[in-house]
């Protein structure tokens, strides 16, 4: 489902944030990348989501090579996955539903079809009642939650997620983990970055480190 | 689709209303201006066509002309189909004719036995179509017992030298005046990719086509110009309107009363459907090299 095969990402001034990374994960697995600030987990998660490009090395997801992705290809395969960036990217002159309801209808989904997941979503995140709000009336928690939803309303084969409880305090953090943990049930994998070992500790999943670049363990 | 289309116009003249407006009271002063081009140079042609039917041709005939020679150059204007008046003028009556517009100067010419009629006898006739005559000329100089052929010649040429030079100055104009409308929609359009330059970046992170992403740039540089063309001709048809209610419907010129007449549908329906493309095409213009699919690591990288 998802490779890296000797994938290097080199910056302006002969930055090396990736150096020779190698990585297989399988459809359904669920697997945690973690380690410390600047080893590379955000690089990691830029070129998995097609969000940048590698220097060199092979990079597949969902059965898409993004080194050699053409143009017209990009869109099809970011509508495979979804993706909570750690900023959120939410736009901030649209309100929590049309925010959520945006991977639906780039996709020209039906009005009908966007009400119901949109709203069942949000339900789920618990953030029904604020559906009218715009980004900036939300806390940090609540807008990494509309994130998430948005992440997930086109139900996408995999889920990639960069620090998804950064903001969030330790209950709302579990909510969220248990929604990833029914999105994988579901068959989705599931790919997500953290620095919060306590949340990594809490269940058993593969655990993926990452220092100064380069995979230092990958414990299953 | 249609709907997100719908929300993304609103939101952009509702953020951007005054860079809107200023667009649009450019891109209507600019088709105002273009129709009113299109108005003159069709008035202009059309005056040509009203004063047809006072087209004269005169075909001075020799004097030793025969019979046979006169009815050949009398079949050949029959057989013009904008014909509608043929005379012949006796050299007697041509003398009279002279004697006539030169009034008591010349009263006992005639009966002057010393006189020599110089005056040539000839064929009077009229045509309402002007743009047939050179045709019509040319088929009646070379025939025996045509002496010569007159036609006002001068003015016609020098109205259509006239008309011609009009059209050509006011093509360079509109040119002109579209080219600055075209840069007037690109800046437009340009300062709304820049103020949505985030938003784009989520589309294409979410899975919005290239396309998806464009059309309500498009539709809105579209939307301009089909609104600044239906603003010139309304502000047109104002200045017509005013035009016949303060100097009647006929204007006098040369002599003779001439009609105005506004654009016809068919102008209308092009200058409509000119704006609704040129406002498309100055956006596509803009936007065309925009959304490879890579903005966002770009913008961010």
């Amino acid at each position: 489902m998802i490779s890296f095969l000797h994938t290097y990402k080199v910056y302006q001034g002969n930055v090396i944030a990736l150096r020779d990374v190698s990585l297989q994960v399988d459809k359904g697995e669920f697997v945690y990348l973690t380690g410390p600030s600047g080893a590379g987990k955000t690089t990691l998660f830029r070129l998995l989501s097609a969000y940048d490009r590698c220097s060199s090395g092979q990079i597949t997801v969902a059965n898409y090579n993004l080194n050699k992705i053409k143009p017209h290809d990009i869109p099809k395969f970011r509508r495979s996955i979804g993706v909570v960036y750690q900023d959120f990217r939410l736009l901030k002159d649209r309100n929590i539903f049309a925010n959520v309801a945006l991977p639906l209808q780039v996709q020209s989904e039906s009005q009908h079809l966007i009400q119901s997941r949109v709203s069942t979503l949000l339900e789920q995140v618990g953030l029904m009642a604020k559906s009218h709000f715009y980004p900036s009336q939300l806390s940090g928690g609540e807008q990494q939650r509309v994130a998430i939803a948005r992440a997930l309303v086109h139900q996408p084969s995999i889920v990639i997620a960069d620090e998804p409880t950064g903001n969030l305090d330790s209950d709302l953090s579990r909510e969220i983990m248990n929604l990833f943990d029914q999105v994988s049930a579901q068959g989705t994998t599931v790919f997500i970055a953290t620095h919060d070992q306590e949340l990594i500790r809490t269940k058993a999943r593969r655990v993926v480190r990452i220092q100064s670049g380069s995979i230092l363990r990958d414990e299953k | 689709m249609i709907f997100w289309f719908n929300q993304y116009i609103l939101r952009t003249w509702k953020e951007h209303t005054s860079l809107q407006l200023m667009t649009l009271v450019v891109l209507s002063a600019t088709f105002t201006i273009f129709s009113g081009f299109l108005f003159i140079r069709s008035n202009l042609s059309s005056l040509l066509t009203q004063w047809g039917d006072q087209v004269q041709i005169t075909i001075f005939l020799k004097d030793e002309i025969k019979k046979d020679e006169l009815s050949a150059i009398k079949s050949v204007l029959l057989e013009t189909p904008t014909l509608t008046k043929t005379k012949y003028v006796s050299k007697v009556e041509a003398t009279q004719n002279f004697i006539k517009q030169m009034g008591h100067y010349s009263s006992q010419l005639l009966t002057d036995p010393e006189f020599a009629n110089p005056l040539p006898a000839s064929l009077e006739a009229q045509v309402t179509q002007y743009s047939e005559l050179p045709r019509l000329v040319s088929q009646l100089i070379p025939l025996p017992g045509v002496e010569d052929v007159s036609y006002g010649q001068g003015w016609i040429e020098n109205y259509t030298s006239f008309t011609q030079l009009f059209s050509q100055i006011s093509l360079g104009l509109i040119l002109l005046l579209l080219g600055g409308g075209l840069l007037i929609i690109g800046n437009v359009i340009q300062h709304s990719i820049i103020q949505r330059r985030e938003e784009i970046e989520v589309l294409e992170l979410v899975g919005a086509t290239r396309l998806f992403i464009q059309l309500p740039f498009i539709i809105n540089g579209a939307l301009l110009g089909f609104l600044g063309a239906v603003f010139g001709v309304l502000i047109l048809s104002g200045l017509y309107l005013w035009q016949q209610s303060t100097m009647g419907t006929t204007l006098i010129f040369g002599g003779a009363g001439i009609k105005l007449q506004f654009l016809s549908l068919l102008e209308i329906v092009t200058l409509l459907a000119l704006g609704l493309w040129f406002g498309a095409f100055g956006s596509f213009l803009c936007i065309r090299k925009f959304n490879h699919g890579w903005s966002a690591s770009e913008a961010h990288s």
